[in-house]
């Protein structure tokens, strides 16, 4: 592959790693997890790239590879972890508003979400995202109506977990 | 949802605290190497693909005499000669199969063409053990009659309890080996699938 095309995407990447950091934060429990699970989403991003004809974004092709490759292709490191999990670090918001109550509450929601399973937790960051249900039924591979009925369940299940 | 809304809120502040890799950083992770499930799969199944391949090779080449050997059926030269032919279409199959496989495709669409590319090797294997089998149902007789003094000689001697005893001691072997074979396949298959498998379930059970 030539530099030309090399130089272009890790740009594009570095501009847009903020899609990839949040897909690993979804889908690891710890740095060294989100550290390997952004190399492999960037080895099949850059393995991808080459066909990448642009008739969509650059954002929008990321999503389906970065979530194809948490989904489906990333195989958890079995080397020994030393890394604090996610759950147990305080996640603090820098903003005036701070509330501790705020805090509480979206720790839990973190800790919900790990519950989910890998699909539930796609649809999940989709809709984090803003992404209309056309975009999130596109990319999962289910129709428009499903992803909506398998998001209000989701909404149940993570009620359930949230006040059993 | 309340909890919901706030989570949404929060996930936009959040891209301010992200970890920012440089261009340098990520430039050396695009020449790292990929330790993902399809090449996993890939290797997997080359592996299996290769190995029925390479024990007929050998015994082509080491065994000729076998062949030719009286008590050895005429058809088993032709299933022989035939199960390479069979190879050759699983390796093409599994190649197109394989190509298939793309990152871009839906989550859904991936997971299928993963499964599909390790269907075609399940294939291979039912067909593989069913070859093993039919090997050892003629290989052990074919051997125990040379043993014996040859076709003639045995069937002068053998009674009806060395006919049923020559059939147990086949098929006991036969379904030993097999299972052997099974137990190393389905331990490959089970711990490389067992996370796409899950998922694709729980896909599938969302009508499409």
């Amino acid at each position: 592959m030539n530099n030309n095309l090399e130089h272009n995407f890790v740009t594009e990447l570095e501009r847009h790693q903020n899609i990839v950091h949040k897909v690993c934060r979804i889908y690891t429990s710890n740095r060294d997890q989100h550290n390997d699970l952004f190399q492999e989403i960037t080895i099949q991003l850059w393995k991808a790239y080459p066909k990448f004809r642009g008739d969509s974004k650059f954002s929008t092709w990321m999503y389906r590879v970065a979530l194809n490759t948490a989904i489906t292709l990333y195989r958890k490191s079995k080397r020994n972890v030393k890394t604090q999990d996610y759950e147990t670090v305080v996640f603090k918001i820098a903003s005036d508003d701070y509330d501790d109550t705020e805090e509480e509450q979206l720790k839990i929601m973190y800790k919900a979400i790990k519950q989910l399973s890998d699909i539930e937790k796609a649809l999940i960051f989709l809709y984090l995202e803003d992404k209309n249900y056309k975009e999130i039924a596109e990319t999962i591979g289910i129709t428009e109506v499903n992803a909506r009925v398998k998001m209000n369940r989701i909404k149940t299940k993570l009620k359930k977990i949230l006040n059993p | 949802m309340e909890e919901l809304d706030l989570l949404k809120k929060d996930w936009k502040k959040q891209e301010a605290q992200q970890p920012k890799l440089s261009f340098e950083d990520i430039d050396k992770m695009t020449h790292k190497k990929s330790s993902s499930l399809v090449k996993w799969i890939f290797y997997v199944s080359l592996f299996e693909l290769g190995f029925g391949f390479i024990v007929a090779a050998l015994l082509f080449i080491f065994q000729p005499e076998a062949m030719e050997e009286p008590a050895t059926p005429g058809w088993f030269n032709w299933f022989y000669y035939l199960s390479f032919l069979v190879v050759f279409y699983f390796i093409y199959k599994f190649f197109i199969n394989y190509k298939k496989i793309s990152t871009t495709s839906s989550v859904k669409e991936l997971m299928q063409n993963i499964m599909t590319t390790r269907k075609t090797v399940k294939y291979y294997i039912i067909y593989s053990l069913s070859a093993i089998a039919v090997s050892v149902c003629v290989a052990v007789p074919t051997g125990f009659i040379q043993g014996a003094g040859g076709i003639e000689q045995f069937k002068a001697e053998a009674t009806l309890s060395s006919y049923l005893m020559l059939a147990l001691v086949t098929i006991l072997l036969a379904c030993i080996i097999v299972l052997i074979f099974y137990a190393i396949y389905y331990l490959l298959y089970g711990l490389l699938t067992k996370k796409l498998q899950r998922n694709y379930k729980e896909l599938k059970q969302l009508k499409s």
